[in-house]
């Protein structure tokens, strides 16, 4: 198999004629093309596109599992839509996939892509493992998704098929601490000459912070897929059966865990509120403390109710929910400061960027009052309200992040003005479908249930706002998917800075080169970009 | 036209292997740390005494599985002396000591496939279970390192390492004192405290 890649530690850029240049006419391939040559790639945009391609069509999916899921509540008396057995199997895939097929994936996807420009580097470190864990990603996914369909989820009626998903479910883990330890590595070993890490791009940092917490707390899931796993396969004895699992590896897509997967939407929202401010951003080191401290307190592998009962009410786990409300409230100040200080243009991915930086405020606001017993909020849907505000947060500021750097990774640009649209779309379908679950959440309606509530109130309107919300968010995420396509792919050219940026991969071209850069830059200051530009004008 | 900034000198070679090894070996202690806190926290469960964990008339060998620790610490040994070797520019003995940590591998295999026999734990029960499940998971790391072992035996004959990069062996000694600090927590947990 070919694979086509630049080596980190190339000093020179390749040339397109490089790889068969010393091979005898009798060994000489040709070079793959068309469908082989994306799925033999070892190139870090093309693997990062590939992740966020595969995200954006699961997050319609599940979506659309979520809008069945909310418009099976609206009348709690029966099934109307989804059939009694499934119900408890699709709402273990909204949370997992949400999390594990979507906003973990986007993420990765595009800092596997855009992380090795910022930090003026050739490639990822190890793009040939990085373009393994996206295929064990995709292979993963897909598996785990059809042992959901043979009804093998956890508490699955299908034994073999809860075997199967809890191998491909490792297998996804697995894939995204494969991804994620590329990803930290380059920006530990691979960053530009004088880029020292305060000097990192606040999405790279965000990155290398979120990977490193990942890193330590995801391997204990991995562990408790092995026992579940073994325990499943042969005896039933230790986790209590397919019933037992779900228990176990909640915590992974719960507060404080889901912190550790979003933490990017923070970095991505400083990069884009810095160029759109057009002004370095205010108070650097306090957006850098804040991301640190939301992925120290996103390690969420101690918050298992499943071994500890009481650990999500202890005051540990009430200190740092508040806690949790700092990080968010420390960028959303610097990003104030600086959008102040500086001459905002109002672009598409700014809106998206904020859109995300509320949400992700609101979503941990709303955790600081799960850890009251008195209020009784746990096993609501006020936990599924501060998951979807929290996880799609985390959506939210993927496809900002797409729209933000898809010129550059593509070359060619979408328009502006219906993706500006499509953001408030995109906030105001987030808010449908956390708003009601809030208030559904207080009225004591129970998460993971369709029918037999014994709530009064407004259910069924609440329960159809929800659902209305799903709607809207999965239209949304479509016409981003169609405008994306249109745009970058038959689009008018984009510039080499087209948002008047402030980092290194703004300096090379759009698309960049084989190899990124044609000569390694040299970093003196946070935004290198604004340096070469106050430079240039110095000198007119 | 793309804006461009004064070019670098030539950049030192990046240690990304022993960058990734390093979190990759601390994921690993995550694994291992999380696996074992859950066998913890079942033990004590289950009354929170050997007698009440493990099933009547399992006896694990005390002996073979002391010999494992002591098999690893030896194989902690050969890593560094590979990597003080490969300093030296002594590519014979830095070959000799990873070939030994692969033999030293092979022999814990045996001692834990002797445990296997011996011991008589079936799968189907619920220590079993976790027995199986976080012993195999060492085999697996352990196998891990081996196939590392391999590559670096062969690199460093092929002249691939020198005093001054040598920083596969390194990686690969750090991987070994990994595996060392790791079957120290499994022995004491399940072959002493039980």
């Amino acid at each position: 198999m070919t694979m086509q890649d630049t080596r980190p530690e190339a000093t020179s850029p390749p040339s397109a004629s490089d790889e068969h240049a010393t091979a005898s006419p009798a060994t000489r391939r040709p070079a793959p093309s068309g469908l082989s040559e994306w799925i033999t790639t070892g190139d870090h945009r093309r693997i990062g596109r590939l992740y966020v391609a595969c995200a954006l069509a699961f997050a319609v999916a599940l979506l659309v599992v979520g809008a069945l899921l909310a418009f099976e509540r609206v009348d709690d008396g029966s099934f109307d839509i989804l059939h009694a057995d499934a119900v408890a199997q699709l709402f273990s895939l909204y949370f997992l996939g949400t999390v594990f097929c979507v906003v973990a994936p986007l993420f990765l996807g595009l800092a596997t892509a855009v992380v090795p420009l910022q930090l003026g580097a050739r490639t990822i470190a190890f793009p040939r493992a990085a373009a393994l864990a996206f295929w064990s990603w995709l292979v993963g996914t897909g598996v785990m998704v059809g042992a959901y369909l043979a009804n093998g989820g956890p508490g699955g009626g299908n034994a073999i098929a809860v075997d199967l998903f809890l191998v491909a479910f490792g297998l996804v883990v697995v894939a995204l601490l494969l991804g994620s330890l590329c990803v930290a590595t380059t920006v530990l070993t691979l960053r530009a000459p004088g880029m020292s890490l305060d000097r990192v791009p606040m999405f790279a940092w965000s990155m290398v912070v979120s990977a490193s917490v990942l890193l330590l707390s995801l391997p204990v899931l991995v562990g408790e897929l092995i026992y579940l796993y073994l325990d499943h396969r042969y005896g039933r004895q230790a986790f209590g059966g397919n019933v037992g699992i779900g228990g176990y590896i909640e915590w992974a897509v719960i507060a404080p865990q889901l912190f550790a997967f979003v933490v990017p939407a923070l970095g991505f929202a400083a990069d884009a509120l810095q160029t759109f401010a057009r002004q370095r951003l205010q108070k650097p080191e306090s957006v850098l403390l804040a991301i640190g401290l939301a992925g120290v307190l996103g390690f969420g592998a101690w918050v298992q109710p499943a071994i500890y009962a009481n650990v999500r009410h202890s005051f540990l786990a009430g200190a740092l929910a508040i806690g949790a409300l700092l990080p968010p409230l420390l960028v959303l100040g610097a990003a104030a400061l600086t959008m102040k200080l500086g001459r905002p243009n109002i672009g598409a991915p700014l809106l998206w960027a904020v859109g995300a930086l509320l949400l992700y405020l609101a979503g941990a606001a709303a955790g600081v009052l799960l850890p009251f017993t008195g209020l009784e909020l746990e096993g609501t849907v006020y936990e599924a309200a501060q998951f979807n505000l929290l996880a799609l947060a985390g959506l939210l500021a993927g496809i900002g992040g797409l729209l933000y750097w898809g010129p550059k990774l593509w070359g060619r640009k979408p328009s502006d003005v219906l993706l500006r649209l499509l953001a408030l779309g995109g906030l105001g379908g987030v808010t449908l479908i956390a708003v009601p679950d809030i208030i559904l959440g207080f009225m004591k309606q129970p998460v993971e249930s369709v029918s037999d509530f014994g709530v009064d109130g407004p259910v069924e309107l609440l329960n159809a706002l929800s659902g209305i919300g799903y709607v809207l968010l999965a239209l949304v995420v479509l016409g981003v998917i169609a405008l994306s396509l249109q745009g970058f792919l038959r689009g008018p050219a984009a510039a080499d800075d087209p948002w008047d940026g402030a980092t290194l991969e703004w300096t090379t071209t759009s698309p960049p080169p084989p190899g990124n850069f044609a000569e390694s830059p040299v970093v003196t200051s946070a935004q290198p970009l604004v340096d070469i530009k106050l430079a240039a004008r110095a000198v007119e | 036209m793309s804006l461009a900034l004064p070019p670098a000198p030539a950049p030192p070679r990046p240690r990304m292997l022993f960058a990734a090894t390093a979190l990759a070996c601390a994921a690993g202690v995550m694994l291992f740390a999380g696996m074992l806190a859950v066998w913890i926290a079942l033990r004590d469960a289950a009354g929170g005494t050997s007698a009440a964990w493990s099933p009547k008339g399992i006896v694990l060998p005390g002996v073979a599985s002391t010999m494992m620790l002591i098999i690893m610490g030896g194989a902690s040994v050969m890593a560094q002396w590979a990597v003080y070797a490969m300093a030296d520019e002594n590519r014979r003995d830095a070959a000799v000591a990873v070939t030994l940590l692969v033999v030293f591998g092979i022999a814990v295999f045996n001692a834990q496939a002797y445990i296997y026999q011996q011991s008589g734990v079936a799968v189907n029960t619920r220590y079993g279970a976790l027995f199986f499940a976080l012993t195999g998971t060492f085999l697996l790391a352990l196998t891990a390192g081996m196939v590392m072992a391999v590559i670096v035996v062969f690199r460093s004959l092929g002249g691939r390492y020198s005093s001054k990069r040598h920083e596969g062996v390194s990686a690969l000694a750090l991987y070994w004192h990994f595996l060392t600090v790791v079957f120290a927590a499994v022995w004491f947990v399940v072959y002493v405290v039980k």
